[in-house]
């Protein structure tokens, strides 16, 4: 391992005899960037990477991979830097003239046109031209079928996007970018959104385009993987390189002391389960979506005080719904929802928070703060009508200033000025602010929607922290949603799986199951016998 | 800390202002540039917008009569603002209160005092309950809120055209216009030798109450939060669309207070054939004030200074008054233009955050 | 009263009077189908009204005059996606705005020009010829109708073919519903996405300006500062309520037509006129809500249908 400490040292590549593995295709040289709002993003990185390699970009979340990137393929502009592709200087001002040269990149979130085919997906950025200026559409489902079978990544020309699976649209985007011509292929978190079976087959695409002579950037923070299947890394902290090397020679927990400066500890060393009166009960829950999908499909489960239940599913299959009909901000189609015995299915949201429901939502930015109001508003945005902040018709500011202050210390949301807006936080402050307002709004049932998501580990293991304290301290049942199964394995009691709208298994003890069986659940590989499943409901 | 950095630091600090200040700056100078090729005039041009309002106190009082309608439809927008609605129906509003305002005033009669009272609290009803219908329909349906507010303008026009010539008008007249309102009917004129009337303390009075309201209540917290982020507000338990409702309705009322005041205090009559055009007047004034109701009469002076000018720009010179209008279209879109300036203040902040890095 | 004569002038009425909604309408399309919402159809409308009469006036040519009818319309409508889309400014205020510009604007300059605020009637401006067809003409009822338009009228209807191939058919379409669609896909592919979205405003500001001219040069032969007449707005209501399919646009666009062309009808009989002229606007605003009233019952009823057809199985 050698730590790079800013400059640009040569890149080591001991390991590898292969003359061609030392061609240099990509150099980005000392690049800078400072965000408006004055974050700085990217601070004399430099990433060095080789002909035929897979490299792996390592980072936490807010380390500045994504901005690295972003200025590779032209969608912001650095302050600093040089970029050099196969020795020669660009300057790249837009994606085409990444595309150009030969760059192309896979998101994180996929870059499709929902509504359209395949082939339109395909063809978009050249669209093959036919008399009198329409659009030569035979050639482009040729074009579409010839590259599927090229590369082994077969899918149906005139298949809507929105009908396509996960790993179908994966395959979308890496066509799309190998079809422009794409010799360096940048993969953002690519897995994050796979089953453990389909990111299998990634890794053999991504090996037989290695093989191929094509360069790959694996964006990550998944460490088995990266060493799984990559070559070299450089890793990121905080905008700045603190490391890069050869993967051969790292472990797990070297490659974590990089990226976090130190050990990440997940055993949450959880007090044993002392499990109380019924909180919550949901009973034959059934939603219908606006595409007319049934969403949730006939879901019972209940969750008793001091217990944390959490629910694994890939996205979209109904976890979101079930956690928004419980806070309220869903109707459900039928079925009940039952808090500490009563029916609380046709409440209010103000309701169901009077009588002691709190939510973490998904989506922080949308729903769980407003972003251009200030951090006292936003932490007492539930409370400010209530008798202690008010003098008859008028608000107490001042209380509800000391109020704000006084969360702010209990959760340590690192603020310069509690009067500034919340947007202008670190996505860590920002979920502290709502964990906070949430967790200390007196609840009975705390619904945790992917608390952890896109926030930087020193925040996220807090939070955790905290999530596990209000069950085991305070007797608060929790539900759990969360992509990330070893946070959700470590934090839970006992897990849900759900598939299309359906709970598909049932774990009563989280400790005794792994994330590959969840994974074989989660993928509808199998499938529990209707009486294990419905031991959620006891 | 060197004079630069602190000089720096301020311009960072208020940058909006500066902002605000340029863009008014370049509409001016875009539109004089068009007058000086345009014009056998431009230098009384400039003299009659810049100097012209102040020469005489008959002068100096338009500006304030002008204020006061401007104002009422700047408070009314700082309210479809504050929930974040594009509700242009203040026209509307403005122009149907003056239908209702003489109604009253010809039909009803009762003391001084409470008179003009009661007709200002029923026509600021009746501009309220006019506002709400687009509010209300893009709650429940999601019409868009622009067109179908624009719409209602031209309806409430033809209805408060039609009430005026087939009932309200005086046939004696050569115009469309109803009978002068009995005295005690009408807003007091207290400055001699201009048309300013009380009308400026029942002003007073609401930006009072709108900064009390908006900014002090649980009501006020309600709709900003239902503006700022309405799936936020909904997500911690507000009744979003009740508030957004209400808030819309406030500001129909109060476009119809100023309806009824302008009628009462400075025609005395109703003779509005066509929108007298304070909605968009109204628009500007609460963006430049950024919606608070205390900036509101600062700005409207400003508004109305400019519009006084244009006035005795038409009367002294070649060019017509409709130059101010194009000016406040182009300053609203020159405001409205985030990525105005904003290389120079990202530019800025750059230095600062690498002064401040030297710095440690 | 209600003879066959006086409904073919009806109708007759409403081919003439779905003419601006049309070309309001189909220029709206483009917009919105490049993910812009674009309400400033009715300045866009009203300056190359003005600008069509002015310099058909000055040129003594018709095709100067549709030139300058169609540049102003242009330039108008890139300077609010300019405005909007490079510059950041929100765009609901910059169509209100480009409104307002354009109220004060045409005002402006026909006062430079003729001394006058209202009219340019001392102007001798040109107008479009009007057609008569052939062999329709001599059917009866039927030519009625259809003959003897305005060339623009006839041109209006070809547009809508034009606007539906080129959106549907062209790889310039395909780009213009993808930017829409997903701004992140195009961009991914490098489009120019804000490239694509300013050239939609150009075309929406080109189709809209033939509805301008049309008014100054064809529905009456001289500029009037109030005569769009919300024209632009219903317009785009029109294709908002068929979800910006052109086809369907154009039913809507018709069928608002015929309300103004009974409301104009009916003022020639001894009626008071407000109520009759208030009537587009009460139509549109009442066909805003049922439209919008029926897509919701319609979806809650398919709602409701499938959690029943689920349920009972089990």
């Amino acid at each position: 391992m050698t730590a790079v400490q800013g400059g640009c040292e040569k890149p080591l590549c001991a390991n590898r005899e292969d003359e061609w593995m030392n061609d240099n295709v990509l150099l980005m040289n000392q690049m800078t960037k400072v965000y408006p709002n004055g974050f700085v993003a990217n601070k004399d990185v430099t990433l060095s990477v080789n002909r035929g390699e897979i490299h792996a970009l390592l980072g936490e979340n807010g380390a500045g991979k994504t901005t690295l990137m972003k200025m590779l393929f032209g969608f912001e502009k650095p302050e600093a830097g040089q970029i050099f592709i196969e020795g020669k200087e660009v300057k790249i001002k837009n994606a085409l003239e990444a595309i150009h040269l030969g760059i192309g990149m896979v998101h994180q979130h996929f870059m499709l046109v929902p509504s359209m085919t395949v082939t339109e997906n395909l063809i978009l950025g050249d669209i093959p031209k036919g008399p009198l200026f329409t659009i030569d559409s035979r050639k482009a489902v040729e074009t579409c079928m010839e590259l599927g079978q090229k590369y082994n990544m077969v899918l149906e020309p005139e298949k809507r996007v929105m009908d396509l699976s996960v790993g179908g649209k994966q395959k979308l985007e890496i066509l799309k970018a190998l079809l422009h011509g794409a010799r360096i292929l940048i993969l953002d978190e690519p897995t994050a959104v796979l089953t453990p079976q389909e990111t299998g087959e990634l890794f053999e695409t991504l090996k037989m385009l290695a093989r191929d002579g094509h360069t790959i950037i694996f964006i990550s923070h998944k460490l088995d993987e990266v060493i799984q299947i990559c070559d070299r890394y450089t890793i990121l902290r905080r905008g700045r390189v603190t490391g890069t090397g050869s993967i051969e020679s790292e472990t797990p927990s070297s490659l974590s002391a990089m990226m976090v400066g130190r050990e990440i500890d997940l055993d949450m060393h959880k007090k044993p389960i002392t499990f109380r009166e019924k909180i919550l009960e949901v009973k034959d829950l059934v939603y219908v979506n606006d595409f007319n999908k049934k969403a949730v499909n006939g879901i019972s489960f209940s969750i008793r005080g001091g217990q944390i239940m959490g629910i694994a599913a890939v996205e979209g299959n109904g976890q979101n719904e079930v956690a928004e009909i419980i806070t309220g901000l869903k109707k459900a189609t039928a079925g009940h929802v039952l808090l500490v015995g009563e029916d609380i299915t046709d409440r209010t949201i103000r309701e169901r928070r009077d009588s002691g429901v709190a939510y973490i939502p998904e989506d922080r930015m949308v729903d769980g703060c407003s972003a251009s109001a200030s951090i006292i508003d936003n932490l007492v945005a539930d409370r400010f009508f209530k008798p202690e902040f008010c003098k008859s018709l008028f608000v107490n500011r001042k209380a509800a200033e000391e109020e704000a202050v006084r969360l702010i210390e209990e959760y340590s949301v690192a603020c310069m000025d509690k009067s500034s807006p919340v947007g202008s936080l670190s996505g860590g402050n920002i979920q502290k602010v709502i964990v906070a307002r949430e967790f200390t709004s007196g609840a009975k049932l705390v619904v945790a929607n992917q608390p952890t998501r896109g926030i930087d580990v020193g925040a996220a293991e807090y939070i955790r922290r905290r999530l596990v304290d209000i069950s085991r301290k305070d007797g608060v049942g929790v539900l759990l949603v969360s992509a990330d199964l070893v946070e959700l394995l470590s934090v839970s009691d006992s897990v849900l799986v759900m598939v299309d709208g359906k709970i598909s298994a049932y774990f009563p003890d989280a400790s005794q199951v792994d994330e590959y069986r969840i994974g074989e659940y989660m993928l509808g590989v199998k499938r529990q016998s209707e009486e294990e499943i419905g031991g959620a409901a006891s | 800390m060197s004079f630069a950095d602190t000089m720096r630091k301020n311009i960072i600090k208020y940058f909006e202002a500066i902002r605000v200040a340029f863009a008014v700056l370049l509409a001016i100078g875009m539109i004089m540039i068009v007058i000086f090729f345009v014009s056998d005039q431009p230098m009384d041009v400039l003299y009659w917008l810049v100097i012209g309002p102040v020469t005489t106190l008959r002068r100096f009082g338009t500006i304030i009569e002008l204020l006061i309608p401007l104002a009422f439809c700047g408070l009314g927008m700082c309210m479809m603002f504050q929930v974040n609605r594009f509700n242009l129906s203040c026209d509307g509003a403005f122009f149907i209160a003056g239908s209702a305002t003489a109604i009253l005033a010809l039909y009803l009669d009762l003391p001084p005092v409470i008179f003009p009272a009661l007709i200002i609290a029923v026509s600021a009803l009746v501009g309220g309950c006019v506002t709400v219908i687009p509010a209300y329909i893009n709650e429940k349906y999601k019409a868009h809120i622009v067109v179908s507010s624009i719409m209602l303008n031209y309806v409430l026009l033809y209805l408060g055209r039609f009430l005026l010539i087939h009932w309200l008008k005086d046939p004696t007249f050569s115009y469309n216009g109803t009978p002068f309102f009995p005295e005690h009917a009408l807003l007091t004129r207290i400055v001699k030798g201009t048309r300013i009337h009380t009308g400026i303390f029942i002003l007073v009075l609401a930006v009072i109450l709108t900064w009390l309201l908006v900014y002090k209540t649980k009501i006020g917290y309600n709709m900003r939060y239902s503006g700022q982020n309405a799936e936020f507000a909904r997500y911690v338990g507000i009744d979003t669309k009740k508030y957004i409702l209400s808030a819309q309705f406030i500001g129909g009322m109060l476009a119809g207070m100023g309806g009824a005041i302008e009628c009462m205090g400075i025609y005395q009559q109703l003779n509005w054939e066509v929108h007298l055009g304070y909605g968009f007047d109204g628009m500007l004034i609460a963006i430049i004030a950024k919606n608070n109701p205390a900036v509101v009469p600062i700005v409207a002076f400003i508004i109305s200074y400019l519009r006084a000018g244009g006035d005795l720009v038409n009367r002294m010179t070649d060019v017509p008054t409709e130059f101010v209008s194009v000016i406040q279209s182009l300053v609203v879109i020159f405001i409205a233009a985030r990525a105005l300036l904003a290389p120079v203040r990202h530019r800025l902040l750059i230095r600062d955050s690498m002064a401040e890095k030297g710095a440690n | 009263m209600f003879t066959m004569r006086f409904l073919a002038s009806l109708l007759f009425s409403t081919v003439r009077l779905s003419t601006p909604l049309i070309f309001s309408s189909m220029g709206g399309l483009i917009t919105r189908k490049s993910g812009s919402n674009n309400i400033a159809l009715e300045g866009t409308m009203l300056i190359s009204a003005m600008s069509g009469a002015v310099c058909s006036a000055y040129s003594q040519s018709l095709v100067v005059g549709l030139l300058g009818a169609v540049l102003s319309g242009l330039l108008i409508s890139v300077f609010m996606g300019f405005m909007s889309l490079k510059m950041q400014a929100d765009m609901t205020l910059t169509g209100i705005s480009v409104n307002r510009l354009s109220d004060g604007l045409t005002i402006f300059i026909i006062f430079l020009l003729v001394g006058d605020k209202g009219t340019t009637i001392k102007l001798p401006s040109l107008t479009f010829p009007t057609v008569s067809i052939p062999v329709i003409r001599e059917i009866p009822f039927v030519g009625d109708v259809l003959s003897g338009h305005n060339l623009l009228t006839y041109f209006a209807f070809a547009v809508v073919l034009g606007v539906w191939f080129l959106i549907y058919k062209t790889p310039l379409g395909l780009k213009i519903r993808a930017v829409g669609e997903s701004e992140k896909a195009a961009e991914s592919v490098g489009i120019n996405v804000i490239g694509i979205k300013i050239l939609a405003f150009a075309l929406t500001g080109a189709i809209c300006s033939l509805g301008g001219a049309y008014m100054s040069m064809g529905y009456l032969s001289w500029f009037s500062a109030s005569m769009i007449a919300g024209r632009g707005f219903i317009g785009m209501s029109a294709m908002n309520l068929s979800n910006a399919r052109p086809f369907r646009t154009m039913f809507v666009a018709i069928m608002f037509a015929g309300v103004d062309a009974l409301s104009m009808t009916l003022q020639t009989l001894n009626l008071p006129p407000e109520p009759l002229q208030m009537l587009p606007y009460l139509v549109t605003i009442i066909a805003l809500v049922v439209v919008a009233r029926h897509d919701m019952k319609q979806e809650e009823l398919k709602k409701k249908e499938l959690a029943m057809a689920k349920k009972e199985p089990a």
